[in-house]
């Protein structure tokens, strides 16, 4: 009976909020959140990235379907002389906007590779060369159609590799996306099908991994140090197959070193910085106020019930 | 003899069965095995949220229109509803058990060949004729037969019907008495006709109807209880007259209203508030998303937008309201219910609430009211056993023209200090050597337990004359008039107990006992009573029963002298009524009443009569009549008894003592301080009600007394208008000046008249202290409901008291206390709380109830708030993805959100938390206010916790998203993840800032809390690919890419810094720029501020003793 938690007299921290400890603490946030912004906009100054988007030159208006018909077009751009792009690693992107991979009546959400159904063959839709066909997609519906048909590649000194490897998530690699599908014997005799049928290809596995917002970036490849030379040109290939000028997407192209915070990251830094400053902010206008008129603490001048 | 009766045949099993009776096994679980289930769900589905749930858990079933997993509602919703019924099946458990036990008891019954058989309780049935044995219990409610004891008389104790422990005699019938063997007793032949089954205790109307005979009547005199035991006699015969539930315990133990709490009933009206809001919520998603659909029909990687229609913008509105479904905050009901099972059983630990001396814990018989405790604006409160310990001494009488026994009580000594004519030391006329107060002069048999000191009045009687004569007619009606069993060595004096009804009963027998009027047995007939050695018998032939209304008893007997004698004793008002015309003695006696009244004791008046033995006959032919009627006998006795109680001859007074309870005038002080209105509602006399009221500190000498006491409606408006009048300035507020009394009398005109009872109410509201005095139990209901009806906004109120007298002021109150005292337990058993003595309520009221409210309305706001917060992200989501629906958060990281990561903070709160320390509470009783002023739960509350939650979300998604967008490396699931991490540590933190009262408890559940996020992404990141439930596969792997994520810890960061130093800031803000008493109080309890008023002569005072000296000198006078 007469124990401290049955007697509600466990031993305590009763904490107030006294002016010592909020403008010390809004003082020491503010201190190290401004320390940390700085190590964030160091690292992320030091990255380098060119974006090239590529979707006005390379406007097309048709979806392609097989792997031979495409528009091809070459891009061309002379990377920056920084060393780094020699020095690091560099990670290939390609980066769409206004493309709403997140939505949730898209196919990428629910799919499981042990779900044949999800695997199977919900995704029915009209060709659109030819409106009377209807075109069925294996092994995972519509979502293999942007990410087979994007096909840029850097060609030129082919500094890039050509097999995607290593850039997706290597429990996907190694465990989801293994599964053995359904033979493609199997598949339902009506209409005809696209047929993607690498499933263990790491850039359908790149893909399939949902980007949340409708602007994102996706590892295509990554180039190994001092295969790139600052201040070369390089020509960029594109197999055109999708346009996305319908819906008021764009097209580019990423190269990009990476930090210990990963790619070039502005926000962060500065979302840090204004943060640190408003804590140092907040803890002098409390303390001024502390100064000028303090409201001292246990004051029974204030102890009025009315 | 109406059609409602019953009827029941001795030794004939087979006329028995015709008639309708109930089994004799006994059910008080809820539950049985079949039942469970169907009553459980029954019972839960009668929660309008667990239908919402329901319906969202089969919407997500059975479409496929749900964004997250088929089970992230039904899910932790059963889980939900199994916690709950685990909860049912630990309190039920315990009352099968007790039933078991209870029905397998063994009993043994008659045959009608004479023969016995033992059989099990719950096989006793109608007619069956039991033999029980002594101390077992009577296994149904039956009719005594024929008994081992003294002319078929036996005792039984009802303490665990009514909680009385004294003996009660019943008697047998008189013609059976004699059938005291099996074999005779199975030639009984006959039957029993009475009333139909009802929860009446103390009454029973039937007569046993004879093949050749007259009809016998049958009363409550020989009716034995299920429920009660069988004492101090071997055995008894009896036959069953109502079985199981028929039975009368069975009867009362149905249960009264079930009492809600306000927080509650706002709770359910939230719930529709935040249904309606999500609605809304719901309905504007799915505009988003129609409109969305109409400036996107040209993204041709989404075929449904382009064969989107109206109708699916219906299937839109469903998936959102899956999606959004959580503002209904799930956790809700179970944390208050899981909280407030706690707080209960606190309040019964409290070592500082349990009384030593008689064993006695506080008892929570409802946690539904746990907060209300805290909220308490108006106490109404008994005087007899609640302020007072009902523990009665006898201190004076009055006889002839004296009045005996000296001193007087401590209300007498604050009266005569406040300057009243009372003479401490009372009756000059006695001389020196009269007052030697020496008891064991003064008293026969000296009882220590007596402090009685006035050896004039055995002095007097043993003079004799006529004093002498009026001492022993005194002496006689207290040891002959009375309803006392004695118990234990009948010889001895020393060694005899009196179970009495009533503690006054007991006083009374027992001072005349001390004095050598030692009665000393009583059968059927005769009472007898040993008067200084020489015995005395007393053939009683009527007794005229107390009751409430009557205020009076009487019994009619021959006395050794042959004469037939009415002796009557009652309360002083209903006695001078009856009493014969021109008494010399009554002025005096009136005058000495006064006094004894001022003194606050309790007076009674005694009376006799010599009745004629002719007039006695017709009128006991009368008397016969109505305790053999079947219809009203009660009232048909009463009228009997009225004829003869009339031109009674004054024998004397007799003052009792009732002590005030330890620390009642204290307890009430400090409630007062509280600002809590306390109303003594008494059946006392005014002046008795009033000194008490000095006594207990609820009246002080500074204040203005005014009395409504007038009997007719001009002149109580008169009284009402000329107060009014007088202090018009105070109209609508209340002072510490003013006090009210009111008479029971003026009470019955005011409730009348709603105009008079308005004014009566705003005369009331400005009163610091109300005492209604000479109050019936009903009158004391009226009260309590005219202040919840007439109060605009309607106050909280508490109803106190110990006694079936204040049961029904008891149910009428928001909150009922019991007190566990000696006047049995019917107060106890409808109260929501029992304490054992009046000045726990202090503790209950300003540390439990305090609490509890703050605890209560915090588990309610927050769990708004964590829902509002986590779900408004999900609203926000719908930006970023087409208002198609899809989820931010992976299902099984979203379903965990209410059931693991923020399911135990919020209710350990519920019962740890603690603003201020409970001596700081009691010695600051103003602390209490804000709970009164309901500041800790209202519109302006639930709003800006509501607001606190926008703008969390509005940070906790905004700042991760921005984060992120910024690299573009977005992967959906750690994303997701990682705001709700930041939410789960914001809003944790949010309920860390709440608490004031951080033990390692409290550490401990938070840690485990964050903690359980980290498990279960590691856990359902790492579950084999085949697991669908939950969508788990879905989140295959993303543990580890989101812990590798450096973005993960630094967005986190950001989100958490930003939300909470909003909390902070403005939490300091409102303590530093806008401090509450509160802040105050708990800053200097704290010890800061303590060089105010450091000037010397308080220097060695407590901390906590300069605070109460502060909080009153800002407290309103």
């Amino acid at each position: 009976m007469d124990t401290a938690f049955k007697q509600q007299r466990l031993r305590a921290w009763q904490p107030i909020l006294t002016p010592k400890w909020v403008i010390s603490s809004f003082f020491a946030v503010g201190v190290a959140f401004i320390g940390i912004a700085i190590g964030i906009l160091g690292a992320s100054n030091q990255v380098q990235e060119l974006s090239l988007q590529y979707d006005a030159k390379c406007e097309n208006h048709f979806m392609s379907w097989n792997a031979s018909s495409y528009s091809e077009c070459i891009l061309n751009f002379t990377l920056p002389s920084n060393d780094k792009w020699a020095t690091s690693e560099v990670y290939v992107y390609y980066e769409l906007s206004n493309f709403y991979q997140n939505h949730r009546q898209a196919p990428f959400l629910q799919l499981n590779p042990f779900d044949s159904d999800a695997f199977g063959f919900a995704d029915k839709f009209q060709d659109p060369q030819d409106a009377s066909k209807e075109l069925y997609m294996y092994p995972c519906g519509l979502v293999n159609g942007p990410c087979h048909l994007l096909q840029p590649l850097i060609t030129s000194r082919r500094p890039c590799p050509t097999n995607p490897s290593g850039i997706a998530w290597k429990s996907d690699v190694d465990k989801k996306y293994i599964a053995p599908i359904k033979d493609a014997s199997g598949l339902p005799n009506q209409g005809s099908f696209f047929c993607w049928h690498n499933v263990s290809d790491e850039d359908f596995i790149v893909w399939m991994r949902v980007a949340a917002l409708p602007r994102f970036k996706k590892l295509y490849r990554k180039i190994p140090a001092n295969k790139l030379k600052p201040g070369a040109t390089y020509s960029l290939i594109i197999q055109n197959r999708f346009p996305v000028k319908d819906f008021g997407g764009t097209k580019t192209f990423v190269l990009s070193t990476t930090s210990w915070i990963g790619g070039k990251n502005n926000f962060l830094g500065i979302a840090y910085i204004v943060v640190g400053i408003i804590c140092v902010a907040l803890a002098i206008i409390f303390l001024v106020k502390h100064l000028i008129s303090p409201r001292i603490l246990g004051d029974p001048r204030y102890l009025n019930w009315k | 003899m109406e059609n409602a009766h019953c009827k029941s045949y001795s030794n004939a099993p087979s006329d028995n069965t015709t008639q309708k009776s109930t089994s004799n096994k006994v059910v008080t679980s809820k539950y049985t095995f079949y039942s469970f289930l169907p009553r459980n769900l029954y019972e839960q589905f009668s929660r309008l949220a667990n239908v919402y749930f329901l319906l969202i858990s089969c919407l997500q079933l059975f479409t496929s229109l749900s964004p997250t997993s088929k089970w992230s509602t039904g899910g932790p919703f059963i889980l939900i509803l199994v916690l709950n019924m685990i909860r049912e099946i630990w309190e039920d458990s315990k009352r099968h058990k007790a039933d078991e036990e209870v029905n397998n008891r063994l009993v043994e019954v008659i045959r009608e060949n004479g023969s016995t058989e033992s059989i099990p309780w719950k096989s006793v049935t109608l007619g069956d004729i039991v033999w029980v044995k002594c101390n077992h219990e009577f296994p149904a409610d039956v009719v005594l037969l024929s008994s081992t004891g003294d002319q078929g008389m036996c005792y039984i104790d009802t303490c665990n019907l009514d909680g009385e422990t004294n003996l009660k005699i019943r008697n047998s019938l008189a013609f059976t008495a004699s059938l005291n063997d099996p074999l005779k007793i199975s030639q009984l032949k006959g039957y029993f006709e009475y009333e139909a089954p009802n929860n009446r205790l103390y009454t029973f109307n039937g007569r046993y109807v004879r093949p050749a005979a007259e009809d016998v009547p049958v009363d409550n005199e020989n009716i034995l209880l299920r429920g009660a035991t069988l004492r101090n006699t071997q055995s008894i015969f009896g036959q069953v007259v109502y079985t199981g539930a028929q039975s009368k315990i069975m009867m009362n133990s149905q249960k009264g209203r079930v009492k809600i709490s306000n927080i509650e009933h706002t709770v359910n009206r939230l719930l529709l508030g935040i249904l309606l809001f999500e609605l809304i919520v719901v309905s504007a998603a799915t505009i988003g998303m129609a409109s969305w659909v109409s400036s996107n029909r040209e993204a041709w990687y989404l075929p449904y937008v382009k064969t989107q229609t109206t109708a699916n913008n219906f299937e839109g509105w469903i998936t959102f309201l899956l999606l959004m479904n959580n503002y209904v905050p799930i956790s809700l009901y179970i944390s208050m219910e899981l909280a407030k099972t706690v707080q209960g059983q606190q309040m019964n630990w409290d070592i500082e609430m349990y009384h030593e001396e008689t064993d006695t814990p506080a008892l929570t018989r409802t946690t539904n009211l746990n907060e209300e405790l805290g909220q308490i604006q108006y106490i109404f409160s008994d005087k007899t056993g609640t302020l007072t310990q009902n523990v009665m001494e006898f201190r004076k009488c009055f006889i002839n023209t004296t009045s005996y026994g000296f001193g007087t009580t401590e209300i007498g000594i604050a009266a005569a200090a406040r300057g009243t004519n009372i003479q401490v030391d009372q009756d000059p006329t006695a001389t020196e050597a009269e007052r030697d107060k020496d008891p064991n002069k003064a008293q026969f048999h000296r009882d220590p337990k007596i402090a009685f000191d006035d050896i004039r009045l055995l002095q007097r009687h043993r003079e004799g004359g006529s004093e002498g004569e009026f001492i022993n007619d005194f002496m006689r009606v207290l040891s002959v008039c009375h309803t006392v069993v004695p118990e234990g060595d009948l010889t001895d004096p020393s060694k005899i107990l009196y179970q009495a009804e009533s503690p006054d009963e007991g006083a009374l027998s027992g001072f005349a006992k001390a004095l050598g009027w030692f009665f000393c047995g009583r059968t059927s007939t005769h009472t007898t009573v040993d008067v200084h050695g020489k015995k005395e018998q007393f053939e009683i032939l009527n007794v005229n029963k107390f009751n409430s209304a009557r205020k009076r008893m009487s019994v009619v007997c021959r006395t050794p002298e042959g004469k037939i004698m009415l002796y009557c004793k009652g309360a002083d008002n209903v006695m001078l009524e009856r009493i014969a015309p021109n008494q010399s003695q009554r002025a005096p006696m009136e005058s000495a009443l006064t006094h004894y009244a001022n003194e606050g004791l309790r007076t009674l008046v005694l009376g006799k009569k010599e009745i004629p033995e002719s007039a006695w006959v017709e009128w006991n032919k009368v008397h016969h009549a109505a305790s053999t009627a079947l219809v009203d006998r009660d009232g048909a006795l009463e009228r009997a008894a009225e004829d003869i109680e009339k031109e009674m001859i004054i024998v004397g007074a007799t003052a009792i003592e009732d002590k005030l309870q330890v620390g009642v005038p204290d307890a009430i002080a400090t409630l007062a301080q509280g600002g809590i209105k306390i109303w003594v509602l008494t059946g006392d006399k005014q002046e008795t009600a009033e000194n008490i009221g000095f006594a207990c500190r609820l009246l002080r000498d500074d204040m203005e007394i005014n009395y409504i006491n007038g009997s007719s409606d001009d002149e109580i408006k008169r009284q009402l208008d000329h107060i009014l009048q007088r202090n018009d300035s105070y109209v609508g507020k209340e002072t510490e000046h003013l006090a009210l009394i009111v008479d029971g009398k003026s009470l019955l005109v005011l409730m009348e008249e709603s105009e008079l009872s308005q004014k009566l109410l705003t005369v009331a509201k400005m009163c610091k202290a109300v005492i209604a005095c000479r109050v019936s139990p009903n009158q004391k209901r009226e009260i309590v409901t005219l202040v919840r009806r007439g109060v605009q906004p309607e106050p909280m109120t508490l109803s106190i008291g110990d006694g079936a007298n204040d049961v029904p002021m008891i149910m009428e109150a928001h909150v009922g206390v019991g007190i566990s005292g000696n006047e049995g337990l019917q107060a106890v058993r409808s109260a929501d709380y029992a304490i054992a003595q009046f000045r726990y309520l202090k503790r209950l009221m300003l540390i439990h109830g305090r609490n509890n409210y703050r605890r209560v309305a915090e588990v309610v706001l927050y769990s708004f708030y964590k829902n509002m917060t986590l779900v408004t992200s999900l609203f926000l989501y719908n930006i970023y993805n087409g208002w198609s629906g899809t989820a931010i958060y992976a299902s099984i990281i979203l379903i965990c959100f209410n059931v693991a990561y923020t399911f135990l903070p919020i209710i350990f709160y519920g019962f740890l938390e603690r603003d201020v320390n409970d001596t700081t509470a009691l010695k600051n009783p103003q602390l209490y206010i804000p709970g009164q002023r309901r500041e800790g739960f209202n519109a302006t509350v639930m709003l800006t916790w509501m607001l606190n939650a926008i703008v969390h979300c509005i940070f906790v998604f905004f700042l991760p998203t921005a984060a992120f967008a910024a690299t573009g490396m977005v992967d959906l699931g750690v994303y997701g993840t990682t705001v709700m991490h930041s939410l789960v540590i914001a809003v944790n933190f949010r309920l860390f800032l709440e608490e004031n009262y951080i033990s390692w408890i409290s550490h401990l559940v938070i840690f485990v809390s964050v903690a359980l996020f980290y498990f279960v992404v590691g856990v359902a990141s790492n579950m084999p690919l085949s697991l669908t439930l939950f969508d788990v596969n879905l989140f295959y792997g993303v543990g580890k890419m989101t812990f590798e994520e450096v973005l993960f810890y630094m967005a986190t960061l950001l989100t958490i810094v930003v939300a909470n130093s909003i909390d902070v800031a403005s939490l300091y803000i409102a303590r530093n720029f806008f401090p509450t008493p509160t802040h105050i109080i708990q800053e200097r309890e704290r010890g800061y501020g303590r060089n105010f008023y450091n000037t010397g002569d308080d220097s060695g005072m407590e901390n906590e003793e300069r605070s109460v000296i502060l909080a009153n000198a800002g407290s309103p006078r």
